[in-house]
């Protein structure tokens, strides 16, 4: 698999509490790449750094093999960016807006322009001053997949879109998946980015807290369970299991918080006759908050 | 119209060149339309009697440094126009295009987007830097054409060329204005900064050069002001000269180089 994005140990600090801290990240060619963490944590500022806005304090990233700072212009012939704030010029319309990005791209057919206009309902003949939210934003993902991009950075794209538009959304970046293209974004909504992406990297405060498929990263969540036995159990009985914590025991029920496998749990469990087990379904949400308070630590 | 930077600049500021450029016609109109009853012997008499009256540093500040050339028309066009109510209507219109192309365009953040695009920063600087060159001499342009008709309508017996030169210079010395405006923008993302800095480097420079007349200490550092370099040699007597073309010249490419190295340097929009 060919490598499109690579940070090595990428730091970028201004003023306090802001930034990125020895961020090391690998995106490759055709996953949809979920960058999640809550606002503030960097996700912004790892883009920005990433696009050649800003300067890397310390580190270095490596687009399509290519320096971010160096070969900047070779790396944004190949990429789109969709930005977090986008603010675009009032006073034009939206068509003009996407034929002064296209010249400014090149190579963008006003077929591409139109098709995806269509698709996401967006008039295109009204000043964007008189567009909504929603409206703009579309203006925003039409600039963004109308120059059929190797790779796309989207920074927050779904905001202010409707369900509607959202699930055309996630067909544009499937559709971009599905020819080989990467796509690279950022949210804090969990269930959007467990929805369309192949890989997630949480972030915090500037740091890279865990990376990892969807599926690997919700077998090691946290997961509460309640289980119900025919007669009443001593707690020591399942003191002795190292990942769990949140340990009552009330009678014949046991309840308790799963962190990783439950295997071991379920071993002990076995050894007096269960009558019923409650597991609360993970979501990645659950998964983001528990790294999100600090109680999962580990990176992968 | 959307083809680049350049073009998109231009495109985006024609009505504010068609308001500007209509002030400017109407600030010649109104002024030459004086001329005839400025003209007439006693009228000029009175008019220089009461200047004489006044302080010569007022008359300076005004940029009026030749009280009995004020009724010739040549005098009465520097006097009156070129001296202090054109330069500043360019100046008003430079600056504030110079600080918008880059810091202005970044504070609203739509420098994001285009920064985004396979467009180099120094690509981004000169085509702002050509997009206000060209607006900037389209200022001194409107001013040459509507003061050249004023000229021929009254008879002023004052050539094109000399009217051109003035209108050049002055509105070379503006873009200078202009320029270290989009500097000051490039190099720090602030817009209002830029045009602070710009205006207050424009009073200085004006009135270094206007109360030299007057104030001694003032001649050295007359030379520094874009302003010397815009009446140099009088261009509505003698025409053209190389000077003030080859200074102010060199002041605004200076400065677009310069905003190049420094808004390459930076990180954009933090």
């Amino acid at each position: 698999m060919t490598t499109v994005v690579q940070t090595t140990n990428l730091c970028k600090t201004y003023g306090k509490n802001r930034g990125i801290d020895d961020l090391n990240l690998q995106v490759v060619q055709g996953e949809v790449f979920g960058y999640l963490g809550p606002n503030g944590a960097g996700k912004t500022t790892t883009i920005r750094t990433i696009l050649d806005f800003i300067r890397p304090t310390s580190g270095s990233a490596q687009i399509f093999g290519l320096d971010s700072q160096r070969d900047s212009l070779a790396i944004h012939q190949k990429i789109s960016y969709l930005p977090g704030e986008l603010v675009m010029y009032e006073k034009m319309t939206g068509r003009e807006m996407l034929e002064y990005f296209a010249q400014l791209r090149g190579n963008v057919s006003q077929m591409a322009i139109k098709q995806l206009a269509e698709r996401l309902e967006l008039d295109l003949k009204r000043p964007i001053r008189s567009l909504s939210k929603g409206n703009k934003q579309k203006v925003g993902l039409v600039q963004a997949f109308m120059g059929q991009p190797e790779l796309l950075i989207l920074d927050e794209p779904t905001s202010g879109l409707d369900p509607l538009v959202q699930q055309t959304f996630y067909q544009l970046v499937l559709e971009a998946k599905n020819s080989g293209r990467t796509v690279f974004l950022s949210s804090h909504v969990m269930s959007e980015v467990e929805h369309i992406c192949d890989r997630v990297g949480i972030i915090r405060a500037g740091k890279l807290l865990a990376i990892d498929t969807v599926k690997a990263l919700k077998a090691r969540a946290r997961r509460t369970l309640d289980l119900y036995f025919a007669q009443p159990v001593e707690p020591s009985a399942f003191a002795h299991i190292p990942n769990i914590d949140d340990l009552q025991v009330l009678g014949n029920q046991v309840h308790c918080a799963v962190t990783g496998s439950i295997d071991q749990l379920i071993k002990t469990a076995a050894q007096f006759e269960l009558r019923d087990l409650v597991s609360q379904a993970t979501d990645l949400e659950d998964i983001f908050l528990a790294y999100y308070k600090g109680e999962v630590s580990d990176v992968a | 119209m959307l083809r680049n930077i350049f073009s998109k600049t231009i495109y985006e500021r024609r009505r504010s060149l068609l308001w500007w450029g209509l002030g400017i016609i109407m600030l010649v109109a109104v002024l030459i339309g004086f001329y005839p009853a400025m003209n007439n012997p006693e009228t000029s008499q009175q008019l220089a009697k009461a200047m004489e009256a006044m302080p010569k540093e007022m008359l300076a500040a005004f940029g009026v440094t030749d009280v009995a050339n004020l009724t010739t028309p040549a005098g009465y066009i520097q006097g009156r126009l070129f001296g202090f109510m054109l330069p500043l209507i360019v100046m008003i219109f430079t600056i504030g295009l110079g600080s918008r192309v880059i810091a202005g365009e970044e504070e609203a953040r739509t420098l994001d987007l285009i920064l985004a695009h396979p467009i180099r920063r120094s690509t981004i600087v000169w085509q702002s830097f050509a997009a206000l060159c060209v607006l900037s001499l389209a200022m001194g342009l409107i001013t040459w054409l509507s003061l050249w008709l004023g000229v021929l309508l009254l008879d002023m017996q004052i050539g094109a060329s000399e009217l051109g030169a003035a209108s050049f210079n002055m509105s070379l010395m503006a873009l200078c204005f202009g320029a270290i405006a989009l500097l000051i923008g490039a190099a720090t993302g602030k817009r209002a900064l830029s045009m602070a800095v710009a205006t207050i480097l424009a009073v200085i420079g004006y009135f270094a050069n206007s109360l030299a007349s007057v104030i001694d200490w003032l001649v050295p550092l007359q030379k520094l002001s874009p302003f010397y370099y815009a009446d140099y040699n009088q261009p509505l007597k003698h025409g053209f000269h190389y000077l003030p073309f080859l200074v102010l010249g060199s002041v605004i490419v200076l400065c677009g180089f310069a905003a190049v190295k420094l808004f390459e340097r930076r990180d954009v929009a933090v």
